[in-house]
């Protein structure tokens, strides 16, 4: 390749990334850019209350926002937006779908987002209010033309975005072969309280938006299981336990920031209720919400960035889930209960799912990396998705000092050893530069 | 048949339309209300116990021949009502001196602590106050109704989290000492407890307090009684369970921990037998009662739990069932625990058979008092089960849903979780009345009884407040007056016994055995029962309208005391003076003996696969079918040989019997090749018609490939010694079906043998199923698959479990019978040679089973062959009939390429899908959009999961007859069907065996089998220990007890053999994952 063409590239893009950064005014903008964010967050609200896992959890936003970006380049008539999309897996064929001329992007947009979310989420019924109110200010302003059409077009979109999402996979996981933990030393083993079964063993086979396959960012195999007390993994076991025992105020703030445990587990006699919170991707999707915010992004781009992340924690869910059932590593709870003190309780509850790599540093790191590409290095910004859960805000320099204290915060919380927190935050990072790489974003 | 009679005669004669009147507290003087006040310092999340109510107390306190009443109040003062006559009651609380202290009181207990023939109440205190609340207080009788606390003088003043106390004579020593059951209020439910097994801890670990000279002395530890952090004791018995004349113990616990069951080893220590002598029990185990229910003189132990009788609240209490748990709590040194009430069957040799389902008084929601009496006298003895709960907070929308939205509403309000669980609504429930119909079987009397009124009840007693001869019944209730029940039942005689007065220390323990016209009554004296009560009354009885023939009145000291033709109708005060003879434990002289020499040296190694894990909604797992085996002389020593059939893992081994009795293993190493397969049958026949015994084994099982290499079945060839070679060119090659089962039969009467292979189930693909298959022998020993051709009915004929090649119309050419799943009980006739079509066997009687065995012989002596078909029994929660089947409705319903399939069966007159809200949504992921939460679930049926339209896609199958049956031959193919007496009921029937043990020229039977992989809901089916029933000589049989067979066979029979040897028939029961349990029939007998 020729120096030349390299240059031009660069700077073709470096063009595309600054038309697309500059707010343009539009005649038929009728809803504010927060409309989106507001109508995410019922999304997130939803999941919340169904109780929806992180993989589930990435897999919806996904595809709602990705639908909602669709729709929005087609309305902007937005050719390097479409091209990006197309080069999604098995991306539905939308060439035959007509545009009217009078089709308005943000109404039409936001429309598909709560469309989707209705069609996909258990208790999507619940977001039905606010689509109608959605729409009845889209009637208030908008001709009946301008409605019709945007209304028609999200709708195709909407179809072929729920059949594509049906054929990723997924619903062919309850046919497989349930997943029985494996009794030998080292392996994982349901945990307390609950001892909940495995979740999403066969998440690997779900159909990835742009890796070639769940197992392309493959991390280092785990540090080998040993008993040994002059063993390395012992040396993790016991950093672990000893870190829960040291835990400074700001340690234990930062476990309960990153928690974004969806079902914690009250229990008291016969009483058992579960507390509920944002799910990893519903955290990142708050921050992703916040940084566009604060960027003054117009909505198209907002729309844009939402998508790009969520894609990305789809894809990093599937490659950790891949790592999470091959390696099928045992929790530092069970070690700890077996090896130094049976009574030992992690500081937060410990997911029903191997334990390496940590998902939440695999995913973070990689919409990290992505947020920093599309937003910015050194994006200082102050983090407030858990105040609503009852945990303090907390300021970051970066996205990326975010994301590593997400990776030391399942340490803190006594449910990751260090390995899988560092070998996760590589595999993040990979993932994230590979999307970028592969979509021509960076 | 009697049984009939007088179920007929009790019927005309006991009418039992509103037997019983609630008397207002207006009429009765009784306004005692158990009154909870939920606030900020006194709530459920400060003391888990805050619903669980107070007790009740029966007693004589003023020595005026009538029982007074004695109520425990949680928060508000107990209350002591003195008996003026004629259900009037006069309130003696205020100057009786008695509820002393600020604590939460639980149980009551009376008991002539100072032998001075008055009696004194001990009350226990719990709650989470300090320690001085929590002492427990006794009352000693002054006279005229007051009363002293002295409980610190006798050592009685324990600031334990206590329950309830029983007081007994555990050492025989002529005094009485106490048993105090404790509760933890610490949070213990998680399985890595079971480190905490070995502590004591001194709030919650029960306590056994020896009587030294009126001091109450700690000696628990010492006598072997438990006392870790992890009890949680609602429920204490005493009673002589195993019938040696020294008290046992029952504690029933709470949580996970499971209950206790203390043998008294007549040395001041107890032994905990409950694993050895229960197959499982009750999870939540509440309050219990051990008293003699079939009238065999055997104490039966009844446990209460949760699980309630309605498909909606049943739905709202299940989350996914959890093998990994279970198997967690299991591996934790948990014993097999199930949330229903337990009805267990004293088998007299130390082993129980449990069978609340079958009885029908499982399911009787949160349940605390278990009395057992009997209320019509009629003879036998019914239930009364209390329950309630204040607030409704154990379900599972509570759990997911509710519980977080509202605090989410609070806003972090501190005291959100509390005023959340008092808003909660209390579902009021009806008690329960059960009538004892004799047969092990309880008919649900509550309603016509008029007890059905909604409230929340918790301690009762029985007793005869009016002495017209037949028992009230009286409940603490909740925030509602006390219930006062009276029994105004006209019709049945009673006889009822003082013993010298009842407190005496020497009188506790006392048995009385009424005998009338060849049935037994057993009491035992001892007055704490149920649920934090007690009841100090005179031994009563039913008579029903039958005389006494006589009585045995067994006192502790094992001196008995006779009474002949005693008069009815009265209270007989017995003296321990009077002239006795001497009691010896009765030792029975069992059929069968258990034999430790010359056993089979093999025990079967089961394949650890959970066939749930492939198909999340199957009822039944399907792997779990061996051993199965052969037998035939393979040597050609004259001696009969044995085939035991391999499981996935262990290959089948043959053993060569010796002339000395004994059994050798051979080395088969062409047997040993099929290491991975699983045999599901197999037979010995002269294939390739050389003179010797050949091999035939079928391939079988479930965790395979649908075509799985390993499902070939397999022909071994004797080189006649013994030594078996497979041979690979003989069967058809490629036929990779997982079948059941074997027969040879000459269907073409060419003179050689020709095989019919029995089709069960394609591997992942459940309810499919291969075929049948006809293969033809050419006389070499080489087959041929001829179904298509000759046997075209057998093409379609999946499902099969067993069959039999019988001549079934006498035409001379062997038909076939065939049973299976899902189907009745075919018969497929050969038409000179050719199998043309199917049929039900039996007309005019449901037979669509889950049929699991099947057996031949002549039973009514009359020349021609009778069948035995065993079922899955009536001792679970589905009980199909031909007007409620149960029915699998089965389709992809998703398009996800993995079949659907869902049990549905009838619950209170309506059909509902088996499986809870989660399982059905994580097998079919689109079901979530229709069910968020577990209410819109709790009452769906398949209409409300599915469309018309995919529902007219699905396929269904059904079942009304779940029991085991006898097949009488009329001949011309005519059978009469009957089924098996209510014991074959208990348990699955996997093998029938055929032999005349009392030598008295009709064949009798052995029924084995048990089933402990369906669904963790279903549980594990035990109650079977190896059945003996006698044939009284027309095909009709009579269950033998266990103490009586002498069979005592635990876990999963497969198959049956019986080898006759010089020394005695010899009986071997095949046990799955097991050694193989072997009995000689006891010549003398």
């Amino acid at each position: 390749m020729n120096i030349s063409r390299i240059i031009l590239f660069f700077v073709m893009a470096l063009l595309a990334l600054q038309v697309m950064a500059q707010p343009k005014p539009k005649a038929n903008s009728i809803l504010p850019t927060e409309d989106y964010v507001k109508s995410l967050k019922k999304i997130t609200d939803v999941m919340v209350e169904d109780v929806t896992g992180p993989c589930a959890a990435a897999r919806y936003y996904a595809y709602t926002t990705l639908a909602a970006w669709q729709v929005n380049a087609l309305c902007e008539h937005n050719a390097s937006a479409n091209q990006v999309l197309s080069q999604l897996r098995q991306y539905p064929q939308l060439r035959d779908l007509t545009i009217g001329e009078s089709v308005v992007a943000d109404f039409a947009s936001i429309y598909t987002l709560l469309r989707m979310g209705e069609e996909l989420l258990p208790s999507g019924y619940l977001l039905e209010k606010p689509k109608l109110e959605l729409i009845q200010k889209a009637q208030l302003q908008l001709s009946p033309k301008a409605f019709a059409e945007s209304k028609i077009l999200a709708d195709s979109v909407v179809k072929r975005f729920v059949k594509y999402a049906l054929k990723d996979g997924y619903v062919k996981t309850s046919g497989y072969l349930r997943y029985t933990p494996i009794n030998k030393p080292g392996y994982w083993q349901p945990t307390p309280p609950a001892y909940t079964e495995a979740y999403e063993p066969h998440w690997r086979m779900l159909r990835p938006f742009v890796l070639d396959s769940a197992g392309q960012f493959k991390p280092n195999p785990p540090v080998v299981y040993s008993a040994d007390p002059k063993s390395e993994f012992y040396a993790l076991t016991k950093e672990v336990y000893e870190a829960s025992r040291n835990l400074t105020k700001d340690q234990l703030h930062i476990a309960n920031f990153w928690d974004c445990n969806p079902f914690f587990l009250n229990q008291k006699g016969h009483i058992s209720f579960g507390t509920k919170k944002i799910s990893p991707g519903g955290h990142w999707m708050g921050i992703t919400g916040i940084a566009c915010n604060q960027k003054k992004l117009d909505l198209n781009n907002t729309i844009r960035t939402h998508a790009l992340v969520a894609m990305t924690m789809a894809d990093a869910f599937i490659s950790c889930w891949d790592e999470k059932y091959r390696s099928n590593r045992i929790r530092p709870e069970t070690v700890i209960n077996q090896w130094i003190d049976p009574a030992w309780r992690a500081v937060l509850q410990t997911p029903p799912f191997p334990e390496y790599t940590s998902g939440h540093s695999v995913v973070s790191a990689s919409v990290a990396t992505v947020l920093t590409a599309l937003v910015g290095e050194n994006f200082a910004y102050t983090d407030v998705v858990e105040v609503e859960f009852g945990v303090p805000a907390r300021k970051f320099k970066s996205f990326k000092h975010a994301a590593q204290e997400a990776a030391i915060s399942r340490l803190y919380g006594g449910i990751h050893f260090r390995d899988s927190i560092e070998d996760g935050g590589k595999q993040g990072e990979n993932i994230g530069e590979y999307i970028l790489k592969k979509l021509a974003l960076k | 048949m009697r049984f009939l009679l007088f179920f007929c005669l009790s019927c005309l004669f006991f009418p039992s339309v509103g037997q019983f009147r609630l008397l207002a507290p207006g009429e009765t003087g009784i306004t005692f209300k158990n009154q909870l006040t939920e606030n900020e310092k006194h709530n459920v999340l400060a003391y888990e116990y805050f619903y669980n109510g107070g007790g009740v107390a029966a007693g004589d306190f003023n020595n005026d021949g009538l029982i007074d009443l004695y109520f425990t109040g949680n928060m508000v003062s107990d209350r002591i009502y003195q008996n003026m006559g004629k259900m009037k009651f006069k309130d003696q609380t205020s100057t009786a001196g008695i509820s002393k202290g600020s604590g939460w009181k639980t149980g009551v207990t009376l008991v002539d602590i100072n032998q001075d023939g008055w009696l004194d109440i001990y009350v226990c205190y719990s709650g989470d106050g300090d320690e001085t609340s929590r002492r427990n207080r006794l009352y000693i009788n002054q006279k005229n109704f007051q009363f002293v606390e002295k409980a610190s003088q006798f050592g009685l003043d324990l600031p334990t989290n206590s329950t309830q106390a029983s007081f007994f004579d555990y050492d025989k020593d002529g005094d009485l000492d106490c048993f105090l059951l404790n509760h933890s209020i610490k949070d213990y439910k998680r399985f890595d407890a079971s480190v905490l097994k070995s502590q004591r801890d001194p709030q919650a670990g029960d306590r056994l307090l020896r009587n030294d000279n009126g001091k109450f002395i700690d000696v628990s530890e010492k006598a072997h009684i438990k006392g870790n952090p992890l009890g949680f004791g609602l429920g204490i018995a005493i009673a002589d369970i195993n019938q040696d004349g020294w008290p046992d113990i029952y504690v029933s616990n709470d949580y996970i921990e499971q209950d206790y069951l203390y043998i008294n080893q007549k040395d001041g220590t107890f032994s905990d037998q409950l694993e050895t002598s229960v197959g499982h029990l009750s999870q939540f185990s509440m309050g219990n009662e051990v008293v003699d229910i079939n009238n065999d003189g055997l104490p039966d132990i009844l446990t209460l739990d949760m699980l309630p009788e309605d498909n909606r609240r049943q739905k709202l209490l299940y989350g996914p069932e959890n093998y990994e748990n279970y198997k967690s709590m299991v591996r934790n040194g948990f014993y097999h625990q199930i949330m229903r009430n337990m009805l267990q069957l004293n088998n007299g040799d130390g082993t129980f058979s449990e069978i609340g389902q079958l009885a029908g008084v499982s399911n009787t929601d949160w349940s605390w008092a278990p009395l057992v009496a009997d209320f019509n006298n009629d003879g036998q003895k019914d239930i009364y089960i209390t329950n309630g709960y204040l607030r409704d907070y154990t379900n599972m929308d509570f759990m997911k849903f509710y519980a977080d939205k509202e605090l989410k509403a609070a806003q972090g309000n501190p005291m959100a979780m509390m005023d959340i669980i008092k808003e909660m609504p209390s579902t009021l429930t009806k008690n329960y009345f059960f009538l004892n119909n004799g047969n092990l079987q309880f008919e649900d009397k509550t309603t016509a009884w008029a007890c059905d009124q909604l409230r929340l009840s918790n301690g009762a007693i029985y007793v005869d407040l009016d002495n017209d001869g037949d028992l009230e019944i009286v409940t603490n209730n909740v925030n509602l007056e006390a219930s006062i029940y009276l029994n105004e039942q006209t019709q049945g005689n009673y006889i009822a016994f003082d013993i010298d007065g009842l407190l005496d220390a020497k009188t506790y323990g006392t048995k009385v055995l009424v005998y009338q016209n060849g049935q037994k009554q057993l009491r035992e004296h001892f007055p704490t029962r149920g649920f934090q009560s007690c009841m100090m009354i005179p031994l009563h009885f039913g008579l029903g309208k039958t005389k006494v023939d006589s009585v045995q009145i067994i006192f502790p000291n094992n001196k008995i005391q006779t009474l002949l033709n005693p008069s009815i109708n009265q209270v007989h005060k017995v003296k321990v003076q009077e002239p006795f003879g001497q009691w010896a434990v009765n030792r029975q002289f069992p059929y069968f003996k258990q034999i430790d020499t010359d056993t089979l040296p093999y025990g079967n190694v089961e394949d650890d696969y959970n066939d749930f894990k492939r198909q999340l909604l199957l009822p039944n797992m399907l792997s779990y079918v061996g051993p199965k085996t052969a037998h035939g002389d393979v040597n050609g020593d004259g001696l009969v040989d044995i085939y035991i059939g391999g499981s996935k893992g262990q290959s089948g081994a043959i053993l060569l019997q010796q002339p000395n009795g004994s059994w050798i293993g051979t080395e088969q190493a062409s047997i040993d090749s099929d290491i991975m397969c699983t045999d599901t049958d197999a037979i010995f026949f002269d294939a390739d018609k050389d003179g010797d015994l050949d091999l035939y084994v079928v391939s079988g099982g479930y965790s395979y490939l649908p075509d799985d290499l390993l499902l070939q079945d397999r022909l071994y060839l004797n080189d006649g010694k013994g030594n078996f070679k497979k041979a690979e060119d003989n069967l058809v090659t490629g036929d990779l079906n997982s079948d059941s089962c074997v027969m040879t039969i000459d269907f073409d009467k060419d003179g050689d043998l020709d095989l019919v292979i029995g089709g069960r189930i394609t591997p992942g693909k459940y309810p499919f199923s291969p075929g049948s298959r006809l293969l033809q022998n050419d006389g070499k020993g080489f087959f041929t698959d001829v179904t298509k051709e000759l046997a075209p009915a057998l093409e379609t004929l999946g499902r099969i479990t067993a069959g039999k090649n019988i001549d079934i119309d006498g035409d001379g050419w062997e038909d076939l019978v065939l049973v299976g799943e899902w189907q009745p009980i075919l018969w497929i006739k050969n038409i000179q040679g050719k199998f043309l079509a199917s049929e039900t066997l039996i007309q005019n009687y449901p037979s669509n089973g889950w049929w699991s065995s099947l057996e031949s012989a002549d039973l009514d002596n009359d020349g021609d062959l009778d069948l035995i078909v065993g079922n899955y029994g009536k001792n679970n929660q589905l009980k199909p009939s031909l007007q409620t089947p149960v029915s699998l409705v089965y389709a992809d319903f998703d398009q996800n390429e993995a079949i659907d399939p869902f049990v549905n069966y009838y619950v209170q007159g309506k059909t509902y899908p088996l499986v809870s809200r989660d399982e059905a949504l994580n097998q079919v992921f689109s079901l979530r959009k229709k069910f968020p939460n577990y209410t819109s679930y709790a009452d769906a049926s398949m209409e409300q999961l599915f469309t018309p339209e995919q529902l007219s896609k699905a396929n269904k199958l059904e079942a009304n007859q779940f029991e085991s049956i006898v097949l009488l031959n009329q001949g011309k193919g005519v059978f009469k069907p009957s089924p098996l007496p209510v014991e074959a009921q208990m348990a699955p029937v996997y093998a029938i065996s055929v032999l005349d043990v009392n030598h008295d020229g009709f064949k009798d039977l052995v029924l084995a089998g048990n089933f402990f992989h369906s669904r963790i809901k279903i549980g594990r089916m035990d109650a079977n220990y190896g059945q003996l029933f006698l044939n009284k000589g027309n095909g009709t049989f009579n269950y033998i007890p266990q103490n009586q067979s002498g069979f005592q066979v635990k876990g999963e029979v497969r198959d049956l053999v019986i080898i006759p040897q010089s020394k005695g028939i010899q009986i071997h029961f095949f046990r799955n994952n097991d050694s193989v349990k072997s009995y000689r029939l006891n010549s003398q007998k």
